[in-house]
This record gives C-alpha cells, sequence and structure tokens, in this order.
C-alpha cells in the first residue's frame, strides 16, 4: 500500500511538473506565421527570400477569412543563405514561422540550380516541410511572382498552385517537387511562371487588400528544363509530358481537307521498352490516347483524323527526343528506367549510355 | 508453474514482437541504403536465417516449459544466474536505447517546449506501469498496436500510391553482393526481436515453433512492406532524409489531410511506448529471477528508470545523433537468441539433464 502511494506520488508529481513547465512557453497560434508560398532569388551578396504569410483580411471579428481578399502578407528578407534569409524573415516579422503548409516554392529566373542540394538545404534539414511542395520558376524575379495578391482561392498560394495544377492536368507544362529535383533521377523540368505588365502602371497600388484575378497578373511562360538553360512551349511541353507519362489530359489541333479541327486529348498513356539490337540500346515508347474532337465527324474522317493526329504527334515527340537525348537532357526518365531494367550497362557506361541510345516513339490515337 | 492466464497468446506473441521490429525499422532508418530491392532481397534472405535462429528457443519449450534463462537453474545456478544476467544487461541497454530515441525524435517531431527529462521521464513511467502489468496484458495490448500500424501504413501507402514508381526499384549498384550482406546484417542487427521471443517463448501458450514461423513470415512481409513504400515514393531521396519514413508520409496526401506525418506520429509513440514496456517487463522479469526476495512493481521501477537515467546525460549534451546513426553490433543478438538456447537444446539432449522448473516461475 506505501508502495503504490509512492508511485502515485511520483505519478502527480511528474503531471504537476509538465503542466508548470509548459505554462507561457507555448506559442500561440496568432505568434505564428503560416507560410503558405515563398520565393528565391539570387543577389549580389547571397540571396533574397520573399515569404507569403497567411493573415486574414476579414472585416469583422479577427479570425474572419475574407475570401475576395488575398489574405496574406509579404515579407522580404536577406541573407548569405536561403536558411540566414529565412532567420532574418523570423526577427523581422515578430513571428515563428511555420513551414508545415507550404505549398509553393518559386525559384528565381536568375537563380543557378548547379547544386539543388546545397540551395535547398533549408528544406532538408525541416522536417515541417513536405517533399511533395511544388516548385516552379519565375521569367524574371520570384519577388515580382510572389508580392502578386491573387484573391481567386482563399489564399494567393493556392490560386498559384491552383494555376500551375490545372496547366499540368492540361499538359501545358510539367510538375516539378521537391523529392523530384533533389533525387538523381535524371533532370528535372518545372513550370515557368511570367507577371503580366499591367496596361495601366499607375494605378498599380501597393495596398495588401488590394487584389488581382490571376488571369490578369500572371501567366504561364513555358517549361524550363534544369541542367540544359532551356524553356519549352506549349507544344514541346506536351511532348515531354506525353514522353514521361505525366500527360493526364491535352489538346491539339489538326488539319482534315483543309479544315482546322480541335481534339481534346484524354487518356494518355505511354509505356516504354528497353532492347538491345546490334550492339546498341534501343527505348522505344508507346503513347496511347482518346482523341474527342470539337466537330462532327463520319468514320472516314474520324480516321484520318486518327492517322494525321498520331503522324503529327510522333513527328514532334520524336524530334524533341531526339533533340533533349542529344544534349544529355533526361526529363523523360529514361536514366531510371535503364536502372531498373538494365543495371550492367548503367554500371558500365553510366549517363554516356544516353548518347547513343536509339529512341524512338509511336503515338497511337483512337478518336471518340 | 506461471498461471495459464498470464501466458501470452501466440498471436499475442507475434503482435508484440511485431511492434517492436516496427518501432526499430520507422526510426532506426539505415543510412547506407544504397539499392531499396537489393536491401529488401536482403530482409527477405535473412528471414529463414532469423528462424534458424529462434527454432532452438522454440524447441526448448517443448521440453521445458520455460525461457531460456530458467532451463538450467537448478542444475548448473551459476550458468543460469550469467544467462539472466546477460539479458538483464541487453534489455537495459535496449530500453536505453528506446527511450532515449523516443525522447530525441520527441523533440525533433513537435519541437516541445517540455525539457527532454520530463519528455525522457513521461516515457519510463508509462514503460514502468506497462511492464508492471502481466505479460498477457502487453500481448493484448501490442494486438491494438499492431492494427493501428497497419492502418496508419495503408493510409500512408494509398495517399502515396500517385507517387509509387515500379523503376525506383534497381540494382544498380557497382557491389551488389556486398550490399546484399550489409542488408541482412543490418536487418540483423535491428531485430532485438528475436531476443525477445527467445525470452519469452517459455511464458507463450501453444505451439512455438509455428509461432516462429508466422512471425517470421509476418516480421519480413511488414518491414519488406516499409521499405517497398519508402523505395517506390522517395526513391534516391530517401537517403537525404533523417527519416525517410516521416518524410513519406509527410508527402502522403488523401482527401481529408495534406500530409499523413500527424498519423504516422501516432502510432510511432505507441509502438515506442509497446516497446519500451515490452523491454523493461522482459527486464524485470529477469530482475526478479536474480533477486527472489524483489517485487514486481520494485524491479520494474528499477528496471525502467536506470536506461533513462542514463540516457538523459547522452539527451542533454545533445550527443544522441552519434547512437542512432551507429550500427549497435549484431552479436548479442545473435548469442542472445540463438547461441546461448541451442546450447542448452545441445546440451539437454546429449545429457538428458532437463528438469522441471516450473517452481522457479511461481512469481
Amino acid at each position: 500500500m506505501k508502495q503504490s502511494r509512492i508511485v502515485y506520488l511520483i505519478v502527480i508529481t511528474v503531471l504537476a511538473c509538465i503542466i508548470g513547465s509548459s505554462f507561457g512557453r507555448s506559442v500561440s497560434i496568432d505568434r505564428r506565421g503560416l507560410v503558405h508560398a515563398m520565393g528565391i532569388d539570387r543577389t549580389d551578396s547571397g540571396y533574397q527570400v520573399t515569404l507569403q504569410i497567411f493573415r486574414t483580411g476579414g472585416g469583422g471579428a479577427d479570425t474572419a477569412v475574407d475570401v475576395s481578399k488575398p489574405n496574406v502578407t509579404c515579407a522580404v528578407c536577406e541573407g548569405k543563405t536561403v536558411g540566414e534569409a529565412l532567420a532574418n524573415a523570423r526577427s523581422a516579422t515578430g513571428k515563428e514561422l511555420f513551414f508545415g503548409h507550404l505549398q509553393l516554392i518559386c525559384i528565381g529566373g536568375g537563380t543557378p540550380l548547379d547544386d539543388p542540394a546545397e540551395l535547398f538545404a533549408f528544406a532538408l534539414g525541416d522536417k515541417n516541410i513536405s517533399p511533395a511542395v511544388s516548385l516552379c520558376m519565375a521569367e524574371n524575379t520570384a519577388s515580382e511572382v510572389m508580392e502578386q495578391r491573387l484573391s481567386d482561392k482563399m489564399t494567393s498560394a493556392e490560386a498559384l498552385t491552383s494555376l500551375l495544377d490545372v496547366s499540368c492536368e492540361y499538359s501545358d507544362t510539367l510538375s516539378c517537387d521537391l523529392k523530384e529535383l533533389l533525387g538523381a533521377e535524371g533532370c528535372a523540368a518545372m513550370p515557368v511562371l511570367r507577371v503580366r505588365t499591367p496596361d495601366n502602371s499607375e494605378e498599380s497600388s501597393d495596398s495588401e487588400e488590394d487584389s488581382t484575378d490571376i488571369s490578369e497578373s500572371l501567366e504561364l511562360a513555358g517549361t524550363a528544363v534544369i541542367e540544359a538553360d532551356r524553356v519549352l512551349d506549349k507544344d514541346e511541353a506536351l511532348a515531354a509530358a506525353m514522353l514521361s507519362g505525366k500527360a493526364d489530359k491535352g489538346f491539339a489541333v489538326t488539319d482534315i481537307k483543309g479544315e482546322k479541327v480541335t481534339c481534346e486529348l484524354e487518356d494518355i498513356k505511354c509505356v516504354k521498352r528497353l532492347y538491345l539490337a546490334e550492339n546498341t540500346l534501343h527505348m522505344k515508347s508507346t503513347v496511347t490516347l482518346v482523341a474527342r474532337a470539337d466537330l462532327p465527324l463520319d468514320s472516314d474522317e474520324a480516321l484520318l483524323l486518327g492517322e494525321e493526329l498520331s503522324r503529327k504527334l510522333t513527328d514532334s515527340c520524336s524530334r524533341f527526343q531526339k533533340e533533349m537525348l542529344y544534349n544529355n537532357t533526361d526529363i523523360f526518365g529514361i536514366t531510371q528506367l535503364i536502372k531498373h531494367r538494365c543495371p550492367q550497362i548503367w554500371l558500365d557506361y553510366g549517363s554516356e549510355v544516353l548518347d547513343d541510345i536509339g529512341a524512338e516513339c509511336e503515338i497511337k490515337v483512337r478518336v471518340a | 508453474m506461471i498461471n495459464e492466464k498470464n501466458k501470452l497468446t501466440g498471436a499475442g506473441l507475434i503482435c508484440l514482437l511485431l511492434v517492436v521490429r516496427a518501432f526499430s525499422a520507422l526510426t532506426f532508418f539505415p543510412t547506407n541504403m544504397h539499392s531499396g530491392l537489393l536491401f529488401i532481397a536482403g530482409i527477405l534472405l535473412a528471414a529463414p536465417i532469423h528462424f534458424m535462429m529462434i527454432l532452438p528457443a522454440a524447441k526448448l519449450t517443448k521440453y521445458n516449459k520455460a525461457d531460456t534463462s530458467t532451463v538450467y537453474a537448478e542444475a548448473w545456478p551459476f550458468i543460469s544466474k550469467s544467462v539472466k544476467s546477460a539479458y538483464l544487461l541487453y534489455f537495459l541497454y535496449e530500453a536505453f536505447l528506446t527511450v532515449g530515441s523516443l525522447s530525441y525524435f520527441m523533440d525533433y517531431f513537435f519541437s516541445v517546449d517540455m525539457p527532454r527529462v520530463l519528455t525522457v521521464l513521461c516515457f519510463a513511467l508509462a514503460a514502468v506501469y506497462g511492464a508492471g502489468q502481466q505479460t498477457s496484458a502487453l500481448g493484448r495490448t501490442a494486438q491494438f498496436g499492431l492494427a493501428g500500424l497497419l492502418l496508419m501504413l495503408l493510409a500512408v501507402g494509398a495517399g502515396a500510391a500517385e507517387d509509387m514508381q515500379i523503376t525506383r526499384f534497381d540494382v544498380a549498384v557497382s557491389d551488389q553482393k556486398s550490399v546484399l550482406i550489409n542488408a541482412m546484417l543490418s536487418d540483423t542487427d535491428r531485430c532485438g526481436c528475436l531476443v525477445m521471443f527467445s525470452f519469452l517463448a517459455g511464458r507463450t501458450k501453444g505451439d512455438n515453433v509455428a509461432a516462429a514461423r508466422r512471425f517470421i513470415v509476418a516480421k519480413a512481409a511488414l518491414i519488406g512492406g516499409i521499405f517497398a513504400m519508402v523505395t517506390a515514393v522517395l526513391g534516391s531521396y530517401a537517403a537525404r532524409c533523417k527519416l525517410p519514413f516521416f518524410t513519406l508520409a509527410a508527402a502522403s496526401e488523401n482527401l481529408i489531410t495534406e500530409r499523413s506525418d500527424a498519423v504516422f506520429l501516432v502510432v510511432w509513440v505507441f509502438s515506442g511506448v509497446v516497446k519500451l514496456s515490452a523491454l523493461t517487463h522482459c527486464g524485470a522479469l529477469c530482475a526478479e529471477q536474480l533477486i527472489p526476495r524483489i517485487k514486481r512493481t520494485s524491479a520494474a521501477l528499477v528496471v525502467g528508470l536506470l536506461p533513462a537515467a542514463a540516457a538523459l546525460p547522452v539527451l542533454l549534451g545533445y550527443g544522441w545523433d552519434r547512437l542512432i546513426s551507429a550500427e549497435y553490433g549484431l552479436v548479442p543478438n545473435v548469442l542472445l537468441s540463438f547461441a546461448v538456447p541451442v546450447s542448452f537444446l545441445a546440451a539437454g539432449r546429449s545429457k538428458h539433464k532437463f528438469s522441471d522448473n516450473s517452481a522457479v516461475l511461481q512469481k
């Protein structure tokens, strides 16, 4: 009995210590800065970081969220590294920055990406930053993209990620996240955003409450291929998406008997096959898709459309793939495929195997 | 003779050992995993070896309804005490690693403002409470733990299914045999569950050989599945993460939540407490056998608080990083799970010296 009393006493003492030790040391939610998006730009002295921090824009209660407002505030800080810039941002904003809800990282156009692991060391060291956070590039500076206050969604960052998600879904660009960039599976490609110049620049305002629609302020400028210093246009992005297996939907315009037909492409699947022929490694990519034309077509016209679309897409994909592989730029996942199917070839030749690989592609179109 | 009600069921033993092993897999991820596929192959190849390692302990219980530590208590008291001491030291060391890692990663995951001293104390007291219960109660608790673990794996896997790619499974490493052997050694290094099996087999109802077989198959499937998920989703990115499975859970998105790391943390903490309780319980049993006058509560208190006290200086000195990244030697695992039981089994078969040690286990 005495022993059990001692045990209970110890338990109560510990509980009292826990309650006493946490009093006054927890961080309340209003002292936390929830970072939804961040931009990274290279400067002469290091890096400049622009953070979009959640701030309610409601006109009534303290915690009201007005969806017609951008609900963000921007903080800009500099440092020798991105980590130092973030530490400076903490003291500049007076908030404990929390990155658990970080949705997007925008990299400025002039920021070198020759060592992504060093640039993103802050993300690798922070358990709150998800490896699935989206990445994009700014045509000029990331700061000007982050400072766009968009009101299409509850927060500005959600509007940005929504633009990127829809663009990727329709194969206008390729999606990229942190683990793709930092994994050693070939080259990464990411969307490029451009800030639209307003028609009347005198009306621009610095007020945090003024917001714009995303269609007025931002647009997709293309797809940047890391390590190749190249920006792909929409047709090339469609080819890249189809060949890398990331394409979900798309559209294409074809000529049938002198008439332009716009087709919506759906159900796009890509199967890659590796084989050895005449001591050379070959890869055949077979893409199957369903095309829906915007005009009513009879069976002959549908057949003709399928053939024409297949020929056109095959030509553009073959040309694009050859150009990329000639420059040793693998955005199609071929590196990982070779490691998976022919590991000995990879061990013997490394990335040089991409120089001599015979790549061909075939696009099979079914007109619905 | 141990009261039948207080014995573990076969399912309880398997669940307990799986939870113990899963906690090690989720926490002490190998840093030298060059090829996920080869690592999984190593785990599967090590499975029959692990079965052979625990088979003597399972067969020993057929001749004597007692665990490895008590089988020669009367015939060879010195050897028996040495074996009990060895088990006690092993369980104390494992408890030290577990309580320290729980506290270290609690700090890492939650950035708690609670001092590490109190975190360690909380875990230690939870383990002391659990250790004071009957062995069967631990088994029942572990069944809940395993159910939660499997649900968590399912949720994380389903949320990350879109990112899984079969091409991330490759064997493109220069020395495949060496990687395979390292994988087998690394897996055996983390199998403290084998020692626990050889200790608890005598306190389990039913056919221990069948339980051993089922346990090994389930372990290979569970641990192989965890590594497969990490490889399929993260690929080479896993090598850059401190805790690859936590990173995987953070990347797993579903209709309700943007990330599943909270689910992972709940299961991880529960598994850790179950493991710590099991280790403390086994250590307390050893202490009772070595010091007959000691009561279960006191033994649990000493065995629970001693590793916590030993872990504190390392934690407060911020030296725990070195411990978790070290491969802490598979010699004790092999000795206590295989060498000792097989020696007793061989000695017993050759000299027919098995005796009924039921009186020793009346506590």
